[in-house]
């Protein structure tokens, strides 16, 4: 449709070469390349200050990048396609003074539907999403969750083929965070592209389909988060009743024994590249007395970890220690 | 996702639109627009208090008085001519002090009265009534040299002289006032663009800023190109400002028509009423987007208050240079047309070009769109056109090369009629103390009518002849180049009494001479004496 296309065949809905963004001699962008298939969900991951923000921004056209190629839907101009496109900043913004339907309308009307329209389809989101008593509210007199969950269904009351969501989870309890991932979902599944940036990778390792892992203005990696999680070979975990014999021939070399009080042991060690088959074959045969075994692939976080270094993860962490799920 | 999408692609002014209507509704139902309806009445009540106060000081501060230092006699005689001519004269003559009646042949240092201070003396009048001497700081003296010389002559020439009696015949107006009218309607045309336009615009940038930090601003830039976001803007707050001039003029309307005729009759302006109404809409709209954009411009590049603040000051000291420079040109009808062309829309195209972003881009295109539009208005002014130029006689003319000198002392100017005939033109201030045929021998005009000018009643009153000296150039210039004399002014009223006794001429001449003693800042003070 729009020329280039993914890996997987489909049209890429965003695809940036070589982006490159500096302000004041620093370079917050530095290279940039990303690819988004039409109809994926597609996470930028990178600790606070990585330019995800500025990525985006410059996907968006609210900035032109100093160097480097973008094209979205088509487009290289965004402003373009402006009304294809849904956008929620990082730093949330509506006018306190509006009603709740119109700064719905009002954000619609800025992607060009008409404002009657607007107010029809904001009424309609806003009871569909729990919010129908609050739709003749001032933003000033809702919450500051209700006021984020206002400027979400402006992002998409025009219904864009292209949402483009900066940190969407912050500021949100965990009952609208799970509400945001299923209109996320929902969206993806009607075909619409969807892109946003996190730096909780729990969200992202549920939701996405592909990454781009972003630190220090590059990005390591960018493509499907089986492909990152395949960076870091699995781990088995294996218990025994015996603690030695014969059969240990089988297992790799470097691997890692935990002892057990009743002479059994616990075994950790990557999963050989000849799969698990042979090693289940031996450690029978050997009678190693198997009480459990499990493969356990690698997450996205040791993922992320492999990929973008000690501290970037580190970084990660320190923002939010509570909402990495591992 | 089952529905079609309705949106489409907005173009720039589309946006613009969905931005300026959102701002319009927001600004008119706001608190703020209460404000701005009662925006005209804190410049009045200001006024009104400082004029008060102002009469107020005015009323209780001392009068200069001018020390009399002359022999007994004199003094006297002074003193008396001085109260005669008062009576008929009225407060234009200062108050005469006698600060010391010298005996015969004493002498004394005129410097020596400011010492003791004991009242408040601004000059010194020493010498004789044939030979005064006014001692004192050189804007003092020379304010007062023509009532001081016309006292001394009076007290030279003894007895008062009667003076015709003059049959009044009262008209509505004059010229005279009906221009000084107009003048002040034109003024105050003037003030209220200029705060109109400062309130307007600086509302426009704290909008802009406020939305900055509500970080809206990011919505909308993601959503529309940022010229459209200033364009809204600006027309927001001008349609804004529209509604409130004609709620202005619809209140104006009832207080006149409810008032009758109790309302003040306001001097009507050289171009009637509606058409400075429908040129006041329209300067103000011009001046509005000029200012807006600039200030908009100021905005997008700041980041906090403060840097607006900073950023906006030097924008604002230029307003209100401009503002002066247009009040200079209000008194300068012919001078100020070079005011009115001066391209300040060139200046602010290239800062704006230079500036950060897109929106010193939209704030260019503003200014380029407020600059065509006040070229497409034209360059007239506001309020009455004092006619400055006269007609001072026609003859043959013959060309040679060019017109006139590239700098013709008299400033002339010439058309030729259809009968080959050439009028010229000089500005009056250049016409005192000459005759046609010394202007028209200056040029090439071969043969010039002869006979004295004969000078029409200027806008300010008549004009002068000035004082002979032969110290001056032809341009009032000293030899030395250093001392320039004005030409001296008088009102027809101080004059009657003069020329009724023959002229300026029977008056005694001023000279000047440096005082060092009562020299402020260098520059040299003046004695007067012959």
């Amino acid at each position: 449709m729009h020329g280039n296309v993914s890996a997987s065949g489909r049209p890429l809905a965003i695809e940036a070469r070589g982006l490159i963004k500096r302000f004041d001699g620093f370079t917050a962008v530095d290279g940039v390349d990303l690819s988004v298939p039409e109809g994926a969900v597609y996470g930028i991951l990178g600790p606070n200050g990585a330019g995800k923000t500025t990525t985006l921004r410059m996907l968006l056209g609210i900035i032109d990048p100093d160097e480097g190629y973008r094209r979205v839907l088509g487009a290289e101009r965004p402003h373009d396609v402006a009304h294809t496109i849904g956008y929620l900043p990082e730093e949330r913004g509506l006018y306190p003074a509006m009603k709740a339907v119109d700064a719905i309308a009002f954000v619609g009307a800025l992607r060009g539907l008409p404002l009657k329209e607007g107010r029809r389809r904001g009424r309609e989101l806003l009871e569909q999403h729990g919010l129908g008593y609050a739709a003749d509210r001032q933003i000033r007199q809702l919450s500051k969750g209700m006021a984020q969950q206002v400027q979400i269904l402006g992002t998409l009351v025009h219904k864009p083929r292209l949402v483009v969501f900066d940190e969407p989870f912050s500021g949100l309890d965990a009952i609208n965070q799970g509400k945001l991932e299923r209109m996320m979902r929902g969206l993806a599944e009607d075909g619409t592209t969807v892109i946003f940036s996190t730096h909780v990778i729990s969200h992202a390792e549920r939701l996405c389909d592909d990454v781009a892992i972003i630190a220090a203005g590059k990005v390591p990696f960018a493509g499907p988060v089986d492909v990152a999680r395949d960076r870091i070979p699995a781990q088995v975990r294996l218990e025994t009743r015996s603690g030695d014999g014969p059969w240990r021939a089988a297992l790799p070399a470097d691997l890692r024994r935990d002892g057990k009080s009743d002479g059994g042991a616990f075994w950790y060690f990557p999963l050989p590249e000849t799969g698990i088959e042979p090693l289940l074959r031996a450690l029978i045969e050997g009678e190693a007395g198997i009480l459990s075994l499990s493969i356990e692939r690698a997450g996205l976080h040791d993922a992320f970890v492999a990929i973008a270094g000690e501290a970037a993860a580190r970084a990660l962490e320190e923002e939010t220690p509570e909402a990495i799920g591992r | 996702m089952t529905e079609a999408r309705q949106s489409g692609r907005l173009s720039v002014f589309a946006a613009a639109w969905v931005i300026a209507r959102r701002d319009f509704v927001a600004i008119l139902f706001s608190r703020t627009f209460f404000f701005f309806l009662l925006g005209p009445l804190f410049p009045v009540i200001v006024v009104g208090l400082a004029g008060s106060v102002g009469q107020r000081v005015d009323q209780t501060a001392a009068q200069p008085e001018v020390g009399v230092v002359m022999e007994g006699a004199d003094a006297d005689a002074m003193v008396r001519a001085r109260d005669a001519l008062a009576e008929r004269l009225g407060s234009g003559l200062p108050g005469f002090l006698v600060v010391k009646r010298l005996e015969p042949g004493e002498t004394y240092d005129p410097a020596d009265a400011f010492a003791g201070r004991r009242a408040n003396i601004a000059a010194v009048l020493s010498g004789t009534p044939s030979d005064p001497v006014l001692t004192g700081p050189s804007n003092q003296i020379h304010a007062w040299s023509g009532a001081v010389a016309m006292v001394a002559a009076q007290a030279r020439d003894g007895e008062l002289q009667p003076w015709p009696d003059v049959t009044f015949q009262a008209t509505a107006t004059s010229n005279a006032s009906q221009r000084a009218g107009r003048l002040k309607t034109a003024q105050g045309a003037q003030m209220l663009l200029f705060l109109l336009t400062m309130m307007l615009a600086g509302m426009v940038l704290s909008n802009l800023v406020e939305e900055k930090g509500n970080k809206i601003i990011e919505v909308l830039a993601a959503a529309v190109p940022m010229e459209s976001v200033f364009y809204g803007k600006l027309f927001a707050m001008l349609a804004v400002s529209l509604v409130g001039i004609s709620v202005w003029g619809c209140v104006g309307a009832l207080i006149y028509f409810g008032a009758g005729s109790a309302f003040p009759d306001f001097p009507t302006p050289a171009v009637g009423w509606p058409l400075l109404f429908g040129l006041g809409v329209i300067y103000f709209a011009m001046a509005y987007l000029l200012l807006g954009a600039v200030f908009l411009s100021i905005g997008s590049m700041a980041a906090t208050v403060r840097e607006v603040q900073t950023l906006s000051m030097p924008v604002t000291m230029m307003q209100l240079m401009v503002f002066f420079l247009a009040t200079f040109a209000m008194t300068q009808p012919h001078g100020g047309d070079l005011l009115g062309h001066v391209p300040v829309q060139l200046a602010i195209r290239d800062a704006g070009a230079r500036g950060p972003g897109s929106g010193a881009l939209a704030s260019c295109r503003g200014v380029r769109l407020a600059g065509a539009v006040r070229r497409l208005a034209g360059a007239r002014r506001l309020g009455p056109v004092p006619q400055a130029r006269d007609e001072i006689g026609s003859g043959a003319y013959e060309k040679e090369g060019r017109a006139w000198p590239r700098k013709d002392p008299f400033r002339r100017r010439h058309a030729k009629g259809r009968d080959g005939r050439v009028t010229f033109w000089v500005p009056l201030s250049n016409c005192i103390g000459r005759d046609r045929s010394e202007i028209g021998s200056a040029g090439p005009v071969s043969k010039p009518e002869e006979g004295p000018i004969e000078m029409k009643e200027s806008p300010d009153g008549r004009y002068g002849k000035p004082p002979e000296d032969p110290r001056l150039d032809r341009r009032g210039r000293s030899a030395a180049g250093a001392v320039r004399l004005r030409q001296r002014r008088c009102s027809g009223k101080n004059l009657s009494g003069p020329l009724q006794q023959g002229g300026m001429a029977t008056a005694p001449d001023v000279r000047a001479v440096p005082d060092p003693a009562r020299s402020r800042h260098g520059t040299p003070l003046f004695l007067a004496s012959q």
